[in-house]
């Protein structure tokens, strides 16, 4: 493969078959520079955030329909990355709960479970609450934007509404374990002592199902939502939420990252622990955390660009129209 | 209204590309080209150098707003030809520009 070749793979599927032959006819009748090669390479990954650029010989209602798709995709891949991101931080709010971090003074919201400490001066349990707070703004963006979308593909047809079957079967699979372990407590039975390795098969065990269950669910919801018939008006709408969802995880990134800072000088003789098995969090776990809310965050900010990108083209499309 | 709007459609939507899809404007003024020689026109014309992939970032956008139209053509070189919108886009330019440079010049001719 030559570096025109190279050059013109760096462009989008759709740019390329729109301008690739004319554009490669353009490198090749002259010499390639440096400069050249590194301003193609610059508005490739232009042609990459505005996908639209590769759509001007279609027709108003080709565009039309490819921008709604853009933005389906970008607003699904966004809740997608909410997921992941709901995933990560439900571990850590799993072993910060009853972990030695937490004061004795903390306090739960009622239904939530999520736990604020009173203690405001200390920046690690700023950074908690931050974290916390971050968590209902994403969820409420999420459900804002989201239930206009998942009503609309409900009434799509039956075949779509037998994916939200999927999330339901989820939550009933995660719900179950505990729930057995709450009613059998509450019935007076006893288990006897249970061994570590026990304990921790059963705790990884969990954590797993919990990842399938959320895989499953995203997948089944996503099917469901880019099988359907979205109004424009509800898509447009809800990239808003989305964006404001992508905002608090970015909170929530740099609360979790503060958080570990502060846990570092404030209990080192907890949190620096290569442990990743640990029941509280040590270095190791909330490096992980962190890699896999940054992923998730960067993921939802590319569905954020692209998602604006769709809009744009929109716009485009009615300053064309008129 | 701005030195690069006309009505609500604006050059300046284009952001960094406003430049070179202004001096793309005013080449095609001259008759339909095609990439390359657009190229070299624009560095005849205003002595820029635009590179390939600025010169088809602005050009796509020239497009995607109707302001240029592709041309049928016989072989992979395609060439494009200045729309009545994208005339008017650079008549109204052009002029801002005139009374700008002619602004400018009566100021440096004041003692």
């Amino acid at each position: 493969m030559n570096i025109t070749s190279l050059l013109l793979r760096l462009y989008p599927r759709d740019w390329r078959a729109r301008y690739g032959d004319e554009f490669r006819a353009l490198l090749e009748a002259r010499p390639l520079t440096l400069t050249d090669a590194l301003d193609v390479a610059l508005n490739a990954l232009d042609a990459h955030l505005n996908p639209a650029l590769a759509g001007s010989s279609t027709s108003l209602s080709e565009r039309m329909l490819k921008m709604m798709q853009r933005l389906r995709s970008a607003e699904i891949t966004i809740f997608a990355a909410w997921i992941a991101f709901v995933v990560a931080g439900l571990h850590f709010y799993g072993l910060m709960d009853d972990s030695m971090y937490v004061a004795s003074t903390s306090s739960r919201v009622p239904g939530l479970g999520v736990f604020f400490e009173p203690n405001m001066g200390n920046p690690r349990v700023l950074a908690w609450n931050a974290l916390a707070a971050g968590s209902g703004i994403a969820l409420l963006a999420i459900l804002a934007g989201g239930l206009p979308l998942a009503y609309a593909a409900w009434r799509r047809s039956p075949q779509v509404r037998r994916l939200f079957l999927v999330p339901v079967a989820a939550f009933v699979a995660i719900a179950l374990p505990p729930g057995i372990a709450i009613a059998f407590n509450r019935a007076g039975g006893s288990h006897g002592p249970i061994g570590i390795a026990t304990n921790l098969t059963l705790s990884l065990s969990y954590s797993l199902l919990f990842i399938v269950a959320a895989v499953a669910s995203t997948w089944a919801v996503a099917r469901a939502i880019s099988q359907s018939e979205v109004n424009e008006r509800v898509l447009r709408f809800a990239y808003l939420p989305a964006v404001v969802a992508t905002l608090a995880m970015a909170l929530m990134l740099g609360a979790t990252v503060a958080w570990g800072i502060f846990a570092h000088s404030q209990y080192p003789q907890f949190f620096d622990s290569s442990n990743f098995l640990a029941t509280y969090p040590t270095l190791a776990s909330w490096s992980v955390i962190v890699t896999v809310m940054a992923i998730a965050t960067a993921v939802a900010a590319v569905g954020c660009i692209r998602g604006m990108a769709a809009r744009g083209e929109d716009d485009t499309r009615a300053v064309a129209a008129a | 209204m701005g030195p690069l709007e006309v009505g609500r459609v604006s050059l300046s939507d284009l952001g960094p590309f406003a430049d070179p899809a202004l001096l793309i404007l005013a080449s095609l003024a001259g008759g339909p080209k095609h990439g390359y020689a657009m190229m070299e026109d624009i560095a005849a014309l205003s002595g820029v150098r635009l590179g390939p992939g600025t010169l088809y970032g602005a050009l796509a956008r020239l497009e995607g707003r109707g302001w240029i139209a592709a041309l049928p053509s016989g072989d992979r070189r395609r060439p494009y030809q200045l729309t009545g919108a994208g005339a008017a886009i650079l008549r109204e330019q052009l002029s801002t520009l005139e009374r700008f440079a002619a602004t400018g010049l009566a100021r440096l001719a004041q003692p």
